[in-house]
């Protein structure tokens, strides 16, 4: 690691107050020897840090205003997460009517209803939240204020562009496989699918961290900041109805259909998405409710 | 408002003490806290505390000086570090007490 290259673990605007200080200092730190793995450690993790503290999603910095609209921020991050625990738990359901007698389905599907249900008021409220910002967004993007975001829109682009013409490319292979072969008995369709998985994966983080980014740009009346509130806080419940569906669903089709779980095949899956939705899905509810809680609490 | 924790080796006080001495730059900071302090604060620490130190308006920055920029102490800074410093000295006075020494600190 190349000790000029270290400050760029901090934020542009961190950067372009601290950076030649941070690297002057670094320089007289090291001497000309390379840093340890330890050294770059502590300071990715401190740049990681100002990078969280700057979009305001975590922490007491910043007035009310800034704390409220950094909460729904943080919501907004973890709809991310929440998207990605959703698409893992619908592969892993996506077979379930071939594995369950339909008088045993009633407690799996409240389960998995649940998890709609969430999954879709949660995005109507990530929704509805992006067009009230969208005018605020727009006044930003006049006044070159999003500029600085331009590298982060260009790999979220090529990620999605990419994302959607290899869908079309694994499509075509998967139409011509068995169920059993889609799900785990052909190993070359697996490692491509997991492939595309996690290129989808980047591809929403990208787009998450640039909507991040433009939100935390937008200068938002009172009204439109009591709407993201709210807005906020029923997306968090969306994530965590999710959460909830997901293990329940887990718990129920362990009781009822064990086999179901078992492994890959044309009537089971692979226990992976499901491991990925529940933790994963958990994991968000915890952050979204948590960035909620300080949209709604932030006072002056 | 509390900007400072009770910690002796927090290094928002570790920055005031060592600034109270005089203008200093980072490098400089961290060789003078390493030296009366024990605590080496690395690259990060230092400045993600001076990034708060000078938010709060603890500290300022003087004009820089080849890429490195010296800060000093604040009227506030002076104040939350006499604050800090009491706070410490009450601890370590009861400490103190508590122990049985006779002459109180050393």
């Amino acid at each position: 690691v190349r000790v000029e290259s270290l400050p760029r673990w901090y934020p542009r605007a961190w950067r372009e107050r601290y950076g030649d200080e941070l690297a002057a200092l670094i320089e007289d730190e090291f001497a000309g020897r390379r840093p340890g793995a330890r050294d770059v450690a502590a300071i990715a993790r401190a740049g990681l840090a100002e990078r969280v503290r700057s979009a305001t999603l975590l922490g007491a910095r910043g007035n009310a205003a800034e704390r409220a609209r950094g909460g729904a921020l943080t919501v907004l991050a973890a709809w991310c997460a929440t998207t990605l625990a959703g698409a893992a738990f619908a592969k892993s359901a996506e077979h379930v009517a071939s594995s369950l007698a339909p008088a045993r389905r009633a407690g799996a599907q409240v389960a998995y209803v649940v998890v709609v249900a969430g999954g879709v008021i949660g995005l109507v409220a990530i929704l509805v939240g992006a067009a009230v910002a969208a005018p605020s967004a727009w006044r930003s993007w006049r006044a070159g204020r999003l500029a600085d975001l331009r590298p982060r829109a260009r790999v979220a682009s090529v990620l999605v562009g990419v994302a959607a013409l290899s869908l079309a490319g694994l499509a075509e292979w998967a139409a011509h496989l068995s169920v059993a072969q889609r799900n785990g008995a052909d190993g070359a369709y697996a490692a491509v699918a997991v492939t595309w998985a996690v290129l989808v994966s980047a591809a929403v983080a990208g787009c998450g961290a640039w909507a991040v980014g433009v939100g935390g740009r937008c200068d938002l009346s009172r009204t439109a900041l009591r709407a993201e509130r709210v807005l906020a806080a029923v997306a968090a419940l969306g994530a965590a109805a999710v959460a909830a569906g997901v293990v329940a669903w887990w718990v129920l089709m362990a009781e009822l259909a064990p086999n179901f779980l078992s492994g890959p095949g044309a009537h089971g899956v692979a226990p992976a998405p499901l491991v990925l939705a529940a933790t994963l899905s958990g994991a968000a509810a915890l952050v979204a409710l948590y960035g909620a809680a300080r949209s709604a609490l932030a006072r002056d | 408002v509390r900007t400072l924790t009770r910690r002796p080796s927090d290094p928002g006080t570790l920055i005031l003490t060592s600034l109270a001495g005089g203008p200093k730059h980072g490098h400089a900071l961290m060789k003078d806290i390493e030296e009366f302090a024990g605590v080496r604060l690395g690259p990060g620490t230092l400045y993600g505390a001076i990034t708060r130190l000078e938010e709060q308006g603890l500290i300022a920055p003087e004009p820089e000086e080849s890429r490195r920029r010296p800060y000093r102490l604040t009227p506030a800074g002076r104040a939350a570090l006499a604050d800090s410093l009491a706070d410490l000295q009450r601890i370590a006075a009861a400490g103190a007490a508590r122990l049985g020494w006779a002459g109180g600190l050393a």
